[in-house]
């Protein structure tokens, strides 16, 4: 199957008629850009800050037919790359980020943005069976650790759904997790060499800036891209993103942030999700509410062997006879409230 | 050929006959390329209907009858007023005594913050309107430089607040706003409350046809709730799906954007649809303006033809006002440099 760097490596190739590429107007730099599914905010971040400077995206989304010296080759012809981490099942010959510094030593590694502050229930269920090795849900990988738990436990979906619930996510420390996710956010970054405590306090003003744990928003990659070109010594223009907003990430699977969690951060939380839709000419794409998230996610656990469904978090609240029974109290004292007020 | 609406009448009864087009209520929306903006506002604030989108953007091979029976099978209809021409045999009119229930869409058109902004309707093709570097898009300055055999120097020379300034570029607002909410009322709609809001934050527009989305999203919203339609409270920036600015940014000039407290800038960009080909193209002013005398250059003269921009050539006093404000942009360049 081609993936997406095979197109763009055949592309840059015609382009060019094997040649060099072609520098932007007034030689202005030549810039890749290597990464997953962040690259292209980075890469149309640089096009707006340099919009003479050619800007290339190499997405790793998916097992390539190109291996690293191809890679290489076509990496080689531009005077600035940048990389964020990739592991080693996407290239063909199962090459590395580090396989790639080694080879090109003057590629700037780039952070992957990854925040789980605003999606503290999100949870990434390891399956030993399938190809990747997580389970996918009505949302693909982005599954919740709520609704396993309730599944697990052999509760309804109405119960499971009364676990979303402010009692519930003080009890489980959702509501105090943001000086961690930020810390460990921070802390990835500058491991790269980059500081944006700064940009995270402006992103954290703005009110919810990640669709899903690792989809940013479109701003935050603007100002990523900003920050990794700026220490890169490339020259930027002034601009304002709001007047160019392209977000690829959007059309990808927007997971809400809960009321009780969204009233912490003083925002609005909502119980919409998002399902991935990329073709925007065939319509509108499809939302689900929570009861119908949690309806969904039952089924496609059904499928599934209950020993096989396993994540840490969850099995430590099923290991806890005192959150077992904090969370079943919590679930039915809503229910009861739901009932009344009926 | 086939258009977009024919592939969506297609793809409208193969999920029917296969059952695949649940969700209530049935809502479908009829229009061009804010359409997308519309329904999909539409489906956020209302996610347990069925949001089907209609373009009328080009001549396919659908009738008003097709259009009609696919429209009959829906609770609320909501379409713009369209013209004939793009269905083969009527527009809205013929549409609306199929469909008396109908509800009009109003199509947004702002040009507050791009009044340089023309389209170029080539009378030798019985107005057909002419591309150019970004499309259908021009800047009737550039437009007008060319057809004067200024070159490109002289031309850039003209972007100043004096050439804005003297061509009333300024004092838009007004009657820009005015017809916006001209255009609403005319569908039924007020949207003066929501045009307060617009106003007071970054520009709302694109370009004069092309709105961000959370107007869009307003737009919905107010629909919805004069239809009697549940609307939901919520925050659109959550599910902020931006379908129009993958088409052309035609810039806010800064000093225009200035009088409105913004920054704008210069930078034009091209339309870009496959974001999985690559980020997409943008021009500087001078490379607006060089692809613009190219594009020109190929044309003959007599499909170069604006009102606006010819009442400006027939003028001698405007002519003098363009010729004294490039000279004397390039005599204070060169004092400097």
């Amino acid at each position: 199957m081609i993936s997406q760097v095979d197109r763009q490596l055949f592309t840059v190739w015609r382009s060019r008629g094997f040649g060099a590429p072609r520098a932007g107007a007034n030689g202005a730099p030549r810039i890749a850009i290597v990464g997953n599914c962040q690259s292209f905010g980075y890469a149309f971040g640089m096009k707006l800050l340099a919009p003479e400077a050619r800007v290339d995206r190499y997405a790793l989304v998916g097992r390539t037919l190109a291996d690293l010296k191809t890679l290489l080759a076509a990496l080689r012809t531009y005077d600035a790359v940048f990389a964020q981490d990739f592991h080693g099942g996407l290239l063909r010959d199962n090459a590395t980020i580090d396989d790639l510094v080694a080879a090109l030593p003057n590629v700037r590694r780039i952070p992957f943005v990854s925040f789980f502050g605003l999606h503290p229930d999100t949870v990434y269920i390891f399956h030993p069976d399938k190809p990747s090795g997580f389970f996918t849900g009505p949302l693909g990988v982005y599954n919740s650790g709520l609704a396993l738990f309730g599944w697990l436990r052999g509760m309804s979906v109405d119960q499971t759904a009364a676990l979303f619930d402010r009692d519930v996510f003080e009890h489980l420390g959702y509501l105090d997790i943001w000086d961690s996710a930020a810390q460990e956010f921070l802390k990835a970054a500058s491991a790269y060499g980059y500081d944006v405590s700064a940009q995270l306090a402006r992103w954290a003003r703005r009110g919810n800036f990640m669709y899903t744990p690792n989809h940013p928003k479109g701003f935050v990659m603007f100002d990523m891209a900003r920050k990794v070109m700026g220490e890169a010594g490339l020259k930027m223009r002034e601009i304002e993103y709001d007047d160019y907003a392209v977000d690829d990430l959007v059309r990808s699977v927007v997971l809400p942030v809960y009321a009780p969690l969204a009233e912490k951060y003083g925002f609005r939380g909502s119980d919409l999700f998002k399902k991935e839709h990329y073709k925007l000419t065939k319509g509108p794409g499809e939302f689900i509410r929570l009861n119908e998230f949690i309806a969904q996610s039952f089924k496609a656990f059904a499928r599934h062997d209950k020993a096989r469904l396993t994540h840490a978090r969850v099995g430590e609240w099923l290991a806890s006879e005192e959150t077992v029974r904090t969370l079943s109290a919590c679930s039915a004292e809503t229910m009861r409230k739901q009932a009344l007020a009926r | 050929m086939l258009s977009e609406l024919d592939r969506q009448l297609y793809h409208f009864w193969r999920r029917r006959f296969q059952g695949r087009d649940a969700g209530s209520p049935r809502i479908a929306v009829v229009g061009n390329c804010q359409s997308f903006g519309v329904a999909y506002a539409m489906k956020t604030l209302n996610p347990a209907a069925r949001v089907d989108r209609f373009t009328i953007i080009r001549k396919g091979l659908a009738t008003v009858d097709m259009l009609a029976r696919a429209l009959a099978t829906y609770d609320h209809v909501f379409s713009i007023h369209f013209p004939k021409g793009y269905l083969r045999d009527g527009g809205f009119e013929q549409l609306r005594e199929r469909l008396p229930n109908v509800r009009l869409l109003p199509s947004l058109v702002f040009s507050g913050y791009h009044p340089d902004l023309v389209y170029i309707l080539d009378p030798t093709a019985g107005g057909r309107p002419l591309d150019g570097p970004i499309g259908s898009y021009h800047s009737a300055i550039a437009l007008y430089a060319y057809l004067r055999g200024m070159n490109l120097e002289q031309a850039e020379a003209l972007f100043s607040a004096q050439v804005y300034d003297a061509l009333g570029y300024f004092d838009v607002w007004e009657s820009a706003a005015a017809e916006l909410l001209g255009l609403a009322r005319a569908a039924g709609v007020d949207l003066s409350a929501e045009f307060m809001r617009w106003s007071r934050g970054v520009p709302f527009m694109y370009s004069i046809n092309h709105p961000k989305p959370f107007v869009l999203f307003d737009l919905a919203r107010v629909l919805l709730r004069k239809a009697g339609l549940p609307a939901a409270d919520l925050p659109f920036d959550l599910y902020a799906v931006d379908d129009v600015v993958r088409g052309v940014v035609f810039p806010v000039y800064p000093e225009i954007a200035e009088r409105y407290g913004q920054t704008g800038s210069y930078l034009f960009k091209r339309a870009h649809f496959e974001l999985e080909s690559g980020v997409g193209d943008f021009f500087d002013l001078p490379g607006f303006l060089k692809a613009s005398f190219a594009a020109y250059g190929a044309c003959k003269p007599a499909q170069l033809v604006t009102p606006r921009t010819q009442a400006w050539l027939d003028d001698a006093e405007t002519r003098r006002l363009f010729d004294f404000h490039a000279a004397d942009a390039l005599a204070r360049k060169y004092a400097h440099a």
